[in-house]
């Protein structure tokens, strides 16, 4: 199908930002949450702003809550309340103090963050595309959110103190790992998905982009981690190449994910297309 | 007594008659004053697949919304622009619509287009203008090989309801399995669809 | 008046007929209370289209307010085809065409001015009578050669009528045969819905055409798919079968065509009376009466036709004459195309032949319909003789659900007037073909003598909704003569690539905005043809055109002094029974049957009093009175040597059914579903040529070359294309351009060299030519 950029950009910029604010959450960040926030809200914000193209009449914003069964509706309801929460997070030490109240601002951020994370999941999951009809689309849209987020938690340790547990750079390995499996069980899965729009996604005009997101997403992850191992001395380059990097593969792998997503066929027992010409 | 049962409109197309001569996409352009580049009806040829001369298949199908009593755009549209009538008719709000697509994406049928003028999105809306009036939809007006009928399919006696009883054996939804439900029934060619009859279990 | 029915917001309704093509769908179009076309649609009152209407009658609103369309009457300054003009009045311009005309004619004769047309939106007769009144010479520069006039003038000659196109009674019919005609897309009026009907009630459909793409081709109970060209050795084997297998109506045969009519054998011409008798009469054609063992005349009644008389005949000089029937002499002809023969030819297996055969002989009542696919051939009189015999014999004729003579065809002669007495002697052919049938110019002749001078010259060419550059075969050349002239008049919708070049163009209205009669084509009606707005800007009527211009050069030919006088005159001539003035106010009316509808009391109006299968007017007129099985002059068997160069054999004059002819890719909501010309052709051959779907092609011929985007396809026999003609105009709101030159023009490709001898027909629709990969750049 046609790839439609903006959102290229504004799910991998949720991804990259809430997965971060998320895993820092869970895993405990060295860095004060209030600025992992900021962070998050600084890529929200580009998001917003690339899904604002999207929008062909974004006047009509506001429209957009009428329909809550909706996975959009849902997406914008949550919007607001998760800025709110974040803002909150990130003027925590700066206009107030909320002590021990941090862990509930913070877990309210958190449980919206995955909620909105899961909306949007959601939103692309549909029957019309036999290659988005599976719930592998809301797992790989989490597990890519958990690969940027683990990779992420391990460069604001970097950033803090330039030393990073083990643990933290053996979770994000292990987050890329079956991150890159899940991927590439779908990417196998489109070669079968029927209805006649099986995609090879080995094969031009997938080719590019698909080793794009193996060397942006898998390869480069995987080998700037582990290097890390062999030498501690470049550890921040490493992880903040391997986190720049798994961004990249993220809008990479959206790209293949909306270029090998065709409509069903009307008369998929044809190997021919509906023709228009005379 | 007046009967008070609901109306459900829909309308039957007769694949075995279409020629695929535009009549209908014209009408609805004119009809409907559709901008260019935007198609509520189109007509696609399907073939001819096969061996010249005599193992060769084709058949013409016009396709524009179907009017589903289950439709994938109205569950998905955010801002409600979409939206169905009490009888059967899916029509969009185009002063609502802000233009994201979903429903588009939504959409088995391939039947929603983004107009690049207003913005917004439109689609084949069962000529409700003439429904009200009793008149048949512009494309069924117009069609050459009088083909299409539209009516309503709750009306045991309405010619669509009776087109329909008689040629049960024909009778076809696409892609009956995604559970939308079509208003707009096909019937099937008598010949020149041997691969899609086959394939749907049919002779 | 029943035909424009006011509307409360002070708009109004007007019942009038769209002309679009020529089978004229009886329409409503809404005006506003300014006077504006808002909408046209298909009017239900129509016996014949029943509402139903095609989608460029339904684009009338853009068509007629589309800005490009030709406003006021444009003269040439500058060099031809410069493209300059000045705009002037219509006095001046007729001021001015008449001086030209009379200063031409002083010098060079009448017969310097060749009067045409292209289509003609109902002009046939006008043009006609345009030439004739010029007194020497009408050379019809128009392609009536290759459109309707050889299947209405071979049926006039065999029957006194015309029964196919509109005379098919779709709607009766147990079996409908489409050969060479795409009826349900070129004028749905009276075949889509009927044919749709006949179906549903379980009639059988048979189509004859090279292209499965035909849209009535995979719901046929037989597909013939033939080559191109090769229709008289299938129809000699239908007849082969059906003569053969006893399936011909007996009784029709037997006496209501020629069939049991005595024959010279060898000479092939009729046994006549004064042959057999001192003192006979030489126009007596004779039969053998079983019943009183007698000659006797054709006409008598009461007799019993020996089908198969043969022997030795005493003649009345005392030698001795072997003498045979009609039947037998055709039944010769015939035998030698068995199925299996004719396989060979037609590239269409035996049993399909002998199948499609049956089905339509043994069908109660059956009709054909044949059209261009057929016509455009060199070898049109065989075929089209040829299935006007099998309508015949089969008992089809003038028979519910079969073939059936239609009022308005017997009019033409009166409305056109008599040909000049020089009309033989000046009218211009050459050796390529003797027009022995068809008594007009060859148009490449005539184009010939624009260039050479010889016979003798032409300076000058005037026509109306014509584009010859588009019509013709071998457009190079066309052009090329047309800048030879002095005088050239185009009266058109549109700039065409013809009005380019000429002196003078005249704004010609559109249907809506004119008044005229709906007749041609009309089945049993005739209809008035009311305006729905006014005309805009100067246009005028072709007809009044035609008129106004034939009155100041001949006023004893047009003494008409307004288009209503002319169409009072027109509708006594065709028998209507009504003046213009009621028929515009009733908008339909029915017009008396033809005599021969009730042929046991009439007969048919021929020589014979019967439907001849052997033409007696095709004798005398120096042509076989008898069908053949002739190969086209320019194919794979009869020009093996270009055939070597050219193999495929190629298809031009497919129709859209958005388009017409060489109008409208200019209206953006009919170019956007049909953008761009494609040559369409086998697959094997693109996986041969390594050429991909949609990449622009030569396609070449001996006589030109083009490019077209391809379009592999599965529905064609891989030594046959498709090449569409017609594409020169541009959209400019679409971005999509023109093709100027004749780039993508399929008569740059059709050849001149080879003609049909009875009709002058170029064999446009069997081009030798094929298809070239582009190279890098080009």
């Amino acid at each position: 199908m046609q790839i439609h950029w903006p959102l290229v950009v504004s799910t991998a910029c949720q991804r990259v930002g809430l997965g971060l604010f998320i895993c820092a959450f869970v895993m405990g960040s060295p860095v004060p949450l209030a600025v992992v926030a900021w962070v998050t809200l600084g890529l929200l914000a580009v998001g917003g702003i690339a899904s604002i193209f999207h929008l062909q009449r974004p006047q009509r914003f506001f429209n957009a809550f009428s329909n809550f069964k909706s996975h959009l509706t849902q997406e914008a309801f949550i919007t607001p309340f998760l800025g709110l929460a974040l803002l909150a997070c990130g003027l925590n030490g700066v206009l107030y103090d909320l002590g021990d109240a941090t862990f509930v601002v913070g877990l309210v951020a958190a449980v919206l963050a995955a909620a909105f994370l899961v909306c949007t999941g959601l939103a692309y999951q549909m029957g019309s595309r036999p290659a988005w009809n599976t719930p592998f689309v809301l797992v790989l849209f989490l597990l890519t959110a958990l690969e940027a987020g683990t990779i992420g938690v391990v460069v604001l340790w970097l950033v803090a103190g330039g030393l990073v547990p083990v643990a933290c750079v053996a979770v994000a390995l292990a987050a890329t790992v079956v991150c890159a499996l899940c991927q590439a069980a779908y990417v196998r899965r489109m070669r079968s998905v029927g209805y006649g729009v099986n995609v090879n996604a080995t094969e031009p005009p997938y080719r590019s982009v698909f080793i794009m997101w193996v060397v942006m997403g898998v390869a480069l992850p995987l080998v700037a981690l582990g290097l890390m191992f062999a030498m501690p001395a470049a550890a921040l380059v490493l992880a903040a190449l391997a986190w720049l990097s798994c961004a990249g593969g993220i809008a990479a792998w959206t790209v293949l994910f909306f270029k090998g997503a065709h409509k069903v066929k009307l008369f998929p027992m044809y190997p021919v297309d509906l023709n228009l010409d005379m | 007594m007046e009967s008070t049962s609901q109306k459900h409109y829909g309308m039957v197309i007769d694949l075995d008659k279409c020629t695929g001569c535009q009549a209908c996409a014209v009408a609805c352009k004119m009809e409907n004053d559709v901008d260019l580049g935007v198609f509520w009806e189109r007509v696609y040829r399907m073939g001819p697949i096969g061996q010249f001369p005599d193992q060769l298949e084709m058949f013409y199908f016009p396709n524009q919304c179907m009017h589903c009593e289950n439709p994938s755009c109205i569950t998905v549209c955010p801002t409600k622009a979409t939206y169905q009538t009490d009888d059967g008719i899916v029509l969009v709000d185009a002063n609502l619509c802000f233009g994201c697509q979903y429903c588009i994406w939504a959409c088995p049928y391939e039947a929603r287009t983004l107009n690049p003028n207003t913005k917004t999105v439109e689609k084949c809306i069962l000529c409700v203008h003439r429904l009200e009036q009793g008149e048949q939809p512009m494309c069924a007006y117009t069609c050459t090989t009088g083909c299409r009928v539209a009516g309503d399919m709750n009306d045991p006696d309405s010619e669509i309801s009776r087109i329909l009883a008689a040629n049960a054996d024909r009778v076809f939804r696409v892609h009956p399995e995604f559970g939308n439900q079509p208003s707009v029934v096909y019937l099937l060619p008598r010949k020149g669809a041997e691969t899609l009859c086959k394939s749907i279990g049919r002779s | 008046m029943d035909s424009v029915i006011p509307l409360p917001d002070g708009g109004k309704i007007v019942k009038t007929n769209c002309f679009e093509c020529h089978a004229k769908c009886g329409v409503l179009c809404e005006v506003d209370k300014d006077g504006e076309l808002v909408s046209v649609k298909g009017n239900p009152e129509d016996p014949r289209s029943e509402g139903r209407m095609c989608g460029k009658g339904l684009s009338a609103t853009r068509i007629l307010y589309d800005p490009d369309r030709l406003r006021w009457p444009l003269r040439r300054v500058g060099e031809r085809g410069e493209g300059k003009w000045e705009r002037i009045t219509w006095d001046e311009a007729l001021d001015w065409l008449q001086e030209r005309v009379e200063a031409l004619t002083e010098e060079y004769g009448a017969e310097t001015i060749a009067y045409g047309q292209g289509t003609g939106r109902g002009t046939n007769q006008w043009t006609g009578r345009a030439g004739n009144a010029g007194g020497r010479v009408h050379h019809s520069l128009s392609p009536g050669n290759i459109c309707l006039v050889p299947m209405m003038v071979q049926a006039f000659l065999q029957y006194g009528m015309f029964p196919t196109f509109d005379g098919c009674d779709f709607d009766n019919a147990d079996c409908i045969v489409f050969w060479g005609a795409n009826s349900v897309w070129t004028e749905p009026t009276y075949t889509s819905g009927q044919v749709g009907r006949s179906r549903d009630r379980g009639a059988k459909l048979i189509v004859i055409d090279p292209f499965f793409e035909h849209p009535l081709a995979a719901k046929a109970d037989h597909f013939v798919g033939l080559r191109p060209g090769s229709d008289p050795y299938l129809a000699m084997a239908w007849l082969n079968v059906i003569m053969n297998e006893d399936l011909y109506d007996h009784e029709f045969t037997q006496k209501f065509t020629n069939a049991p009519m005595l024959l010279i054998e060898g000479a092939n011409v009729p046994l006549n009376g004064a042959l057999v008798e001192e003192g006979g009469n030489p126009q007596s054609m004779l039969v053998f009466d079983k019943a009183s063992g007698q000659f006797v005349d054709i006409h008598t009644p009461g007799i019993d036709e020996d089908m198969n008389y043969h022997g030795l005949v005493q003649l009345a000089d005392g030698s001795q004459a072997p003498v045979t029937t009609v039947w037998s002499a055709l039944k010769q002809r015939v035998d030698e195309w068995t199925p299996e023969h004719a396989s060979e030819m037609c590239w269409v297996p035996a049993e399909v032949i002998r199948q499609s055969a049956r089905t339509y002989a043994t069908a109660p009542a059956a009709t054909i319909n044949v059209f261009q696919g057929i016509e455009e051939q060199t070898n049109c009189k065989d075929t089209l003789q040829l299935v006007n015999i099998l309508i015949a014999i089969c008992g089809n004729l003038e028979k519910k659900g079969g073939n059936l003579s239609m009022p308005f065809w017997n009019q033409m002669g009166p409305l056109t007037g008599a040909e000049p007495e020089t009309q033989k002697e000046l009218r211009i052919v050459n050796d390529k073909a003797s027009g022995s049938v068809y008594g007009i110019s060859n148009p490449t002749a005539v184009f010939e003598a624009m260039r050479t001078g010889k016979p003798y010259p032409v300076r000058g060419y005037i026509m109306v909704q014509g584009n010859p550059l588009s019509w013709s075969e071998n457009t190079a050349l066309v052009k090329e003569s047309l800048l030879c002239l002095d005088l050239l008049v185009c009266m058109d919708y549109y700039m065409s690539p013809t009005c380019e070049l000429a002196d003078l163009v005249l704004p010609s209205t559109h249907w809506t905005e004119r008044d005229y009669l709906a007749d041609e084509v009309c089945s049993e009606w005739v209809f008035g043809q009311q305006k729905a707005v006014e005309p805009l800007y100067e246009r005028k009527s072709d007809v009044w055109f035609w008129r106004e211009f034939g009155h100041r050069l001949n006023p004893e030919w047009w003494p008409w002094e307004t288009d209503e006088e002319l169409f009072d005159w027109q509708l006594e001539q065709t028998h209507a029974g009504v003046t213009w003035e009621e028929l515009k106010g009733k908008w339909i009316h029915h017009v008396p049957q033809m005599p021969s509808r009730d042929y046991r009391e009439h007969g048919f109006p021929t020589p014979s009093g019967r439907a001849e299968l052997y033409a007696v007017v095709e004798l005398i007129m120096g042509a076989d009175p008898l069908p053949a099985a002739n190969e086209p002059k320019e194919s794979v068997f009869s020009t093996p040597e270009i055939a070597a160069e050219y193999p495929l054999t190629g298809i031009t004059g497919r129709r859209y059914p958005i388009y017409y002819h060489s109008a409208y890719r200019g209206i953006p909501h009919l170019r956007e579903i049909v953008p761009e010309p494609q040559v369409i052709f086998h697959r094997s051959i693109a996986e041969k040529l390594g050429i991909d779907y949609g990449e622009w092609v030569w396609i070449e011929s001996p006589t030109g070359r083009i490019t077209m985007k391809a379009r592999p396809t599965d529905g064609l026999d891989p030594r046959v294309c498709v090449i569409p003609h017609g594409w020169w105009q541009g959209c400019a709101k679409l971005g999509l351009p023109g093709y100027p030159d004749g780039m993508s023009n399929a008569n740059t490709l059709t050849s001149d060299r080879v003609y049909n001898d009875e009709f002058l027909t170029p064999g446009l629709r069997s081009t030798l030519c094929r298809i070239v990969k582009k190279k890098g750049g080009e």
